[in-house]
């Protein structure tokens, strides 16, 4: 299985307005590999996880480092199309496309990922039926609800094939229902690639995921099992997945 | 869009490609070209860029904005090139065939059958800048901003900048309207620095939406974010320098004079008739007006020259008669061939303000038309309806033809120092007596 790398990787971001403020620097020479099945980042806000993703899809350039994916370097523009080719990424705001239907919408970003308009027609059919969703590939995206608005996200991120999944905070704003119908998805997605799933969520980390990251200021502090992590909360905890958190984070 | 089904059913541009090409046809029949000259025809039809060209920027801004929430960041394999691209091919494609429209209408009318395919070419380029302006205008601007910027920008430029001094500067649009006479022929200069703006339109939007994006997938700061803005304006800066480099120094219209070798001349009655092949299929009917008017011209004492030709007065025979017609009705070559007699207007310039001044010698130009039309047998209705109760000249009748009547009293001399005398006085820049009396 092929496995996502991030070498020596240095990122910023520039301060807002005339640019005249410090740059945030989120990493400095960060290196990590993300491992096979499904883990799952956490981290505190501003920790740099959407950041970490938005690199791995190669949305956001590094300064320096790397990200590659097997063989396949995302800084070399002539592999880079092969790169985006193999990763599915699914933002933290799924934005509905003005006018289109879900179908059209997922197709539209089948295509952008390289498939002819037919295939990947073909392949936004197959891809909200992962994410159960065929009941609405008619309706426009911007008239569903927020979780079905991220399970078409899922879509845009699977619709291609790819060999390694970016879910960026999927289960954000949905209610208990919908997260649970969210996590079927992703038990079914994640069995043929591995899954990186940043979340703040903790619940069911041991249910769902083989390993846990924890993110802080563009380190890690902890990747290991669910278990170990929550082998880390105090005994007696009655909430041991955010207890063994607390344990690694200070507060947000 | 991924289906032809999905971009009819979302794309402005196909939802307002009827009525902009119905808008194109109708300002087709507005104009009046010139006879069987395709290149005037093409060229009058870029007149209707000014809304054309708002209509693709328009739209193509709604699909830059349509992109930039959902997918322009998004790492896609395809370029932004060709993801641009498909998006605002069909603004591009509903605006030329809209100029098509235009130009084929104009066209028909004017009895032409083949466009000038450089102009058309000119104009398609026109175009897909305006929609590369669009199109950046919908990835950096909130939509209700760009759009309206989309709609006003283009008509700002094609609309406003040529009723602008210099002159000139109209040469930079791609609108060429003030194209062509039959004698003309388009400036390659104008063409050129046309050409030459439009690609530096869309570089520099190219360079600020590829610039921009670059600078975010890098976490540019603010300031990081005005260099693709400096460098596509510097894009901007330099090619309308080189293209002002161009044009500066042209009059208002975009053209040079007619290769003379497409002239075909041929002889009848002593007149030796020179026309465009334009008019060779009305040549006869021509030749026989021609002749007959310079037959009534020397009976009347008029000193007719023995060449007619239809080049331009600039660079015709010495001696020979320059005319330009519209039309073979007898009347109206009779018009033309008296306009062609009489000498042109001076340019005078204001010693007190340095600026082109009107005389008011310029006022025995309708008289002295007046006689040549009379004198070569322009029909009487028409005589009174063109020069008839001619208005406004001060210090003289208001009616040019009772002085034609008595022109006919009098002897050739007469005649001949009363037309010398009338030439006279539209050739002079000096403020001079209007007094066109007829002396025996």
């Amino acid at each position: 299985m092929t496995t996502l790398r991030f070498d020596g990787l240095s990122f910023s971001y520039g301060s807002g307005g005339l640019g005249r403020g410090p740059r945030t620097r989120v990493f400095e020479d960060f290196s990590w590999e993300v491992p096979a099945g499904r883990t799952v980042l956490l981290g505190p806000n501003g920790a740099g996880k959407t950041t970490l993703l938005g690199l791995g899809a190669s949305a956001l350039m590094p300064a320096t480092g790397d990200v590659r994916l097997g063989a396949i370097s995302s800084s070399s523009r002539r592999e880079r199309a092969a790169f985006r080719r193999a990763v599915g990424w699914m933002p933290q705001q799924v934005r509905p496309i003005a006018g289109l239907t879900c179908r059209e919408q997922v197709a539209y970003a089948g295509w952008l990922k390289g498939l002819d308009r037919r295939a990947a027609w073909e392949a936004a059919g197959e891809a909200l039926e992962r994410v159960d969703l065929a009941a609405e590939a008619g309706r426009r995206t911007s008239q569903l609800s927020g979780g079905q608005q991220r399970r078409v996200g899922l879509a845009q991120a699977l619709v291609h094939k790819a060999d390694v999944l970016l879910l960026d905070e999927p289960t954000a704003g949905l209610d208990p229902n919908q997260r649970a119908r969210f996590r079927d998805v992703l038990r079914e997605i994640s069995r043929d690639v591995p899954v990186l799933v940043s979340t703040h969520q903790v619940d069911d980390l041991t249910d769902l995921f083989d390993t846990v990251v924890v993110m802080d200021h563009g380190h890690l502090p902890f990747s290991g099992t669910p278990d170990a992590f929550m082998a880390l909360a105090p005994a007696g905890s009655a909430h041991p997945a955010e207890a063994a958190y607390g344990t690694l984070v200070a507060g947000d | 869009m991924v289906t032809l089904r999905t971009s009819l059913r979302v794309m402005p541009a196909f939802w307002f490609a009827l009525p902009i090409i119905l808008l194109a046809g109708g300002y087709g029949t507005a104009l009046y070209p010139s006879d069987h000259y395709g290149l005037g025809a093409t060229a009058m039809g870029t007149g209707a860029l000014p809304f054309i060209a708002g209509f693709t920027a328009a739209t193509a801004a709604w699909e830059g904005a349509r992109l930039r929430r959902a997918v322009w960041w998004s790492p896609a394999v395809r370029s932004q090139l060709e993801v641009a691209g498909w998006a605002v091919l069909p603004s591009v494609l509903v605006g030329v065939l809209a100029l098509l429209v235009a130009v084929a209408v104009l066209l028909v009318r004017s009895g032409a059958t083949v466009p000038d395919l450089t102009l058309i070419a000119v104009g398609v380029l026109d175009l897909v800048a305006w929609a590369a302006v669009g199109f950046a205008a919908g990835i950096l601007l909130p939509v209700p901003v760009a759009v309206p910027v989309g709609i006003l920008l283009p008509f700002v430029w094609l609309a406003f900048v040529p009723a602008m001094y210099p002159v000139w500067l109209r040469h930079l649009t791609g609108m060429f309207r003030d194209c062509c006479g039959l004698n003309e022929a388009l400036a390659p200069a104008a063409v050129v620095a046309s050409v030459l703006v439009d690609i530096g339109v869309i570089v520099a939007a190219a360079v600020l939406v590829a610039g921009w994006r670059s600078m975010r997938q890098r976490g540019g700061s603010g300031r990081a974010r005005a260099i693709p803005i400096v460098a596509s304006g510097l894009v901007l800066v330099l090619t309308l320098r080189v293209g002002v480099g161009l044009v500066s120094g042209m009059t208002y219209a975009p053209v040079v004079t007619r290769d003379q070798a497409q002239l075909t001349c041929r002889e009848r009655a002593g007149l030796t008739l020179c026309l465009w092949p334009e008019h060779a299929p009305e040549a006869d009917a021509l030749a026989a007006v021609a002749s007959d008017v310079r037959s009534r011209w020397l009976a009347a004492g008029i000193d007719a020259p023995a060449i007619f030709t239809e080049a331009a007065r600039s660079v015709a025979p010495a001696g020979s008669l320059a005319f330009g017609v519209s039309g073979t009705a007898p009347d109206d070559v009779i018009r033309a061939l008296a306009e062609a007699m009489t000498p042109p207007y001076p340019v005078c310039i204001d010693p007190r303000t340095g600026t082109q001044m009107g005389t008011t010698g310029a006022g025995a130009m309708t008289w002295l038309q007046a006689w040549y039309a009379a004198a070569g047998g322009m029909s009487p209705g028409r005589l009174f309806e063109d020069y008839g109760y001619e208005q406004g000249m001060p210090g003289t009748t208001l009616d040019p033809l009772p002085t034609v009547d008595a022109l006919w009293k009098v002897s050739p001399e007469a005649r001949r120092a009363w037309a010398a005398h009338a030439a006279a006085l539209v050739a002079t820049c000096e403020e001079v007596e209007l007094d066109l009396t007829v002396r025996p």
